[in-house]
């Protein structure tokens, strides 16, 4: 905590404790007329157009999960509950824990932040330079004190999404640069920096991202042979895997087009 | 073919004619024509307008006084003058250009392609620049003759939707903005077109709406940070509105300069975040920085009014954030204004003479041009005429557009007065910090210090520091710190010398020293 006008209490060092939870999809044959495939990941050939003679392979959980319906590459946190209650169902909020919370002193006593900000760099639309500029990430935010130090958030009045980029997932604590505002008794508004160290949370973004790719090496096809114009051929084929049971459909062009459950969630 | 080239060559002829027999310093009806229609809407007249002017000119001269009038009228009702007012209203507020295509250009685009059915917007342009609510309150006072005031007090905002069978899927950034005024009904939908929808403000003093200044367009062209807290918007505000530039001072220090290095070149290279991140929360000393006397000659006047943009995020809040307005006149005393929010700040603002002095002066440069100088009496004059005209920018600039300094440019000032004209803003601009506790006074009003002895003193003081004599080799004012770039030091030495050396005339012309005052060598070359 920085540049304080909150309180003129030494500045102390906080810990946000930020649940989150991350939902990847992976697709593998189970069940294919050539053996050979049976527990690779499938894969879907992507063209710009239906004239393009070659093609992108990727894996097919890429088509999948970009349907909105489905969600099923995502990652829920604390904000996501005022977006999708079922989806953050029993998902815990955003805790701080403090050396000591002098340096907020109403937090959690009634008080909380008129807003939280952060701020990122980004292009002036007006100027065409880039500059740092702070975001509203929410506005009206009420914390409960669960003792001296620690506080838990309880109430937002409104939440904005509007993080973008590398820390999109990680809710109110989406910068490295956070500025919070707070309205004292007599109505005065103060501000204070939070300095928060991200670097940990995007490393671990990262090592997931890699995980995801582990023994997939991108390439491009040729000759049609791919499977996702295999599954063309039967205009609509059955897959199985690991979490959900469904078909991918192809336009007459072979682009996917919508993924259909036909199944049940497998608790696998 | 020949008909028409014959007819032109006539109409010259009486034109050249006309122009003789005027007064020498005044512009020939041909040129006058000409200024009138590049400052009213963009671009020349056309070829029948001159014809018209030359079948004007041949008449009494009463008809042609109505002449003027009438083609005043004729531009300011012009969407074309509604046009070239915005976009001298988005150089005031420093946005980018928003007109339409070729708006301003083309004199033969059809009045009902720029006006929609309100009056004042231009919906049918895709531009995303005119579809947001700050242009639309430009071409809105300028359109409908409103008060210049509601640039900083309207409380009505115009917002873009866009709509699929009907029905809005998408509305402007401003929209969003505005909604928590929206759902705690501060502001309500008046009406609504295919494409925009009119939110007007419940409460003509709603203290969280300021016009303009409380728009997307503002806010994102003024972007907050942890650093600057809303002092880069509420300086805008001084200077777009009170004609108080200010100009950003970074105060060397070696300690500073030794951790910004750090930074930049970290000594270990495996790096520990969070005592970067500390480092970093430390670097720029606020502390010291809002204690510097030379910081508080800005900051006791931009930390009041900051307060109340604490809570205009790139979202308005539904609370409110209580500041003030404070600055000191010219004259040495303190305005300090409460306020609520950023609305009572620009309430309180139009109500300043220094406001009506500072929009005066606007319009001086938009239709006289900066070079033309402005005494305070005459710019007193064009004060009580401002607020006559009830602050109404068409009538006002009807008004600019038919007096001598208009059509008479060449008319000459007392050189004197001219001379202190133009050393008037950089004694302005020296008392920014002189008066804050850096060195001994106010330059301005003259006297300097009040009496002929101390003026006299602070004149000579005035040239050493600026080593006049060596034309500023050496000079010692302004500090490098200061924020004054190269050409505005230049200038600055260059004016306050022939100023100095012309006997540091009033504003009346009249010199105050004599050089034998001065140090040696001050006015050789």
């Amino acid at each position: 905590v920085s540049e304080n006008s909150c309180s003129s209490a030494p500045a102390p060092r906080c810990s946000f404790y930020l649940p989150l939870k991350a939902e990847f999809l992976e697709l593998r044959w189970t069940k294919n007329p050539d053996p050979s495939r049976v527990g690779k990941r499938v894969e879907t050939v992507i063209r710009t157009n239906k004239f393009d003679t070659r093609g992108k392979i990727i894996p097919g959980e890429e088509v999948v999960s970009k349907n909105p319906t489905f969600g099923l590459d995502r990652i829920t946190n604390h904000l996501t509950k005022y977006e999708s209650p079922v989806q953050a169902a029993g998902m815990a909020d955003l805790r701080i824990e403090c050396d000591s919370m002098n340096w907020m002193p109403e937090i959690g006593k009634g008080g909380g932040f008129s807003s939280w900000q952060m701020q990122q760099m980004t292009n002036n639309q007006e100027t065409g330079v880039n500059e740092n500029y702070l975001v509203t990430l929410a506005t009206g935010l009420h914390f409960v004190r669960l003792n001296p130090n620690v506080v838990e958030l309880g109430k937002i009045n409104r939440v904005l999404n509007q993080s973008s980029g590398e820390t999109n997932d990680l809710g109110l604590v989406a910068s490295e640069s956070l500025f919070v505002t707070s309205l004292d008794k007599s109505g005065d508004a103060c501000t204070a920096t939070l300095g928060v160290d991200v670097k940990p949370l995007i490393a671990f973004f990262e090592k997931l991202q890699e995980s995801r790719t582990k023994d997939w090496t991108a390439s491009n096809s040729d000759d049609y042979r791919a499977e996702s114009d295999e599954l063309l051929k039967s205009g609509q084929s059955t897959i199985r895997y690991s979490i959900f049971q469904g078909s991918l459909q192809f336009d007459s062009a072979g682009f996917p087009t919508v993924f259909v459950i036909t199944g049940e969630r497998e608790l696998e | 073919m020949k008909k028409t080239t014959l007819i032109i060559l006539f109409v010259v002829g009486l034109i050249a004619s006309v122009s003789v027999t005027a007064a020498e310093s005044e512009l020939s009806a041909s040129a006058r024509l000409r200024k009138l229609s590049l400052h009213l809407r963009g671009f020349p007249p056309s070829r029948e307008e001159f014809i018209e002017l030359g079948a004007a000119t041949v008449v009494e001269n009463n008809e042609l006084e109505a002449y003027w009038r009438k083609k005043t009228e004729e531009y300011l009702s012009s969407p074309q003058h509604i046009a070239k007012m915005a976009s001298r209203l988005d150089g005031l507020f420093r946005f980018r250009l928003s007109e339409a295509p070729g708006e301003r250009y083309f004199a033969d685009i059809a009045n009902e392609t720029l006006l929609s059915s309100n009056g004042y917007t231009l919906p049918s342009y895709p531009s995303d620049g005119i579809q947001n609510p700050a242009d639309s309150l430009f071409r809105r006072i300028v359109a409908k003759d409103e008060s210049w005031d509601r640039l900083l007090t309207s409380g009505d905002y115009l917002v873009y939707e866009i709509k699929t069978l009907g029905t809005p899927v998408a509305f402007s950034p401003d929209r969003d903005f505005l909604e928590a005024l929206l759902l705690g009904k501060a502001l309500v939908s008046r009406s609504s077109g295919d494409r925009w929808e009119y939110l007007e403000g419940v409460n003509r003093t709603d203290p969280r709406l300021a016009g303009a200044v409380t728009t997307k367009r503002f806010l994102r062209r003024y972007v907050n940070s942890t650093t600057n807290r809303s002092r880069r918007r509420a300086a805008a505000v001084f200077n777009i509105f009170l004609c108080d530039e200010m100009r950003p001072v970074v105060i060397p220090n070696e300690s500073d300069d030794r951790k910004a290095l750090a930074k930049a070149f970290p000594a270990d290279s495996s790096g520990k975040p969070s005592e970067h991140a500390r480092a970093m929360a430390k670097l720029g000393e606020e502390g010291k920085h809002g204690r510097d006397p030379m910081c508080m000659s800005c900051h006791y006047k931009l930390d009041p009014m900051a307060k109340t943009f604490t809570l205009v995020g790139d979202v308005l809040s539904e609370e409110l954030s209580p500041g003030a307005l404070v600055y000191k006149r010219e004259d040495g005393s303190l305005v300090n204004i409460p306020a609520q929010g950023i609305g009572d700040i620009g309430r309180s603002i139009v109500q300043q003479p220094e406001y009506a002095r500072c929009q005066v002066k606007h319009f001086w440069n938009w239709f006289m041009g900066k070079d033309v100088p402005l005494t305070p009496e005459r710019r007193e004059e064009l004060v009580a005429k401002f607020n006559e005209v009830k602050r109404k920018p068409k009538a006002f600039v009807s008004y600019l557009v038919n007096q001598p300094e208009f059509y008479r440019p060449s008319q000459k000032l007392d050189p004197q007065v001219a001379s202190y004209l133009r050393a008037e803003p950089f004694l302005k601009d020296c008392s920014e910090c002189h008066d804050a506790g850096q060195g001994p006074e106010n330059f301005l009003p003259l006297p300097i210090g009040g009496s002929a002895e101390t003026h006299r003193e602070r004149i000579a003081d005035i040239a050493k520091a600026l080593d006049l004599p060596h034309e500023g080799k050496d000079a010692i004012m302004p500090p490098s710190y200061s924020g004054w770039d190269k050409s505005h030091v230049k200038k600055a030495i260059f004016e306050l010398r022939s100023w100095i050396c012309t006997g540091a005339p009033n504003s009346k012309g009249k010199s105050t020293i004599e050089k034998s005052d001065l140090p040696e060598g001050t006015c050789v070359n």
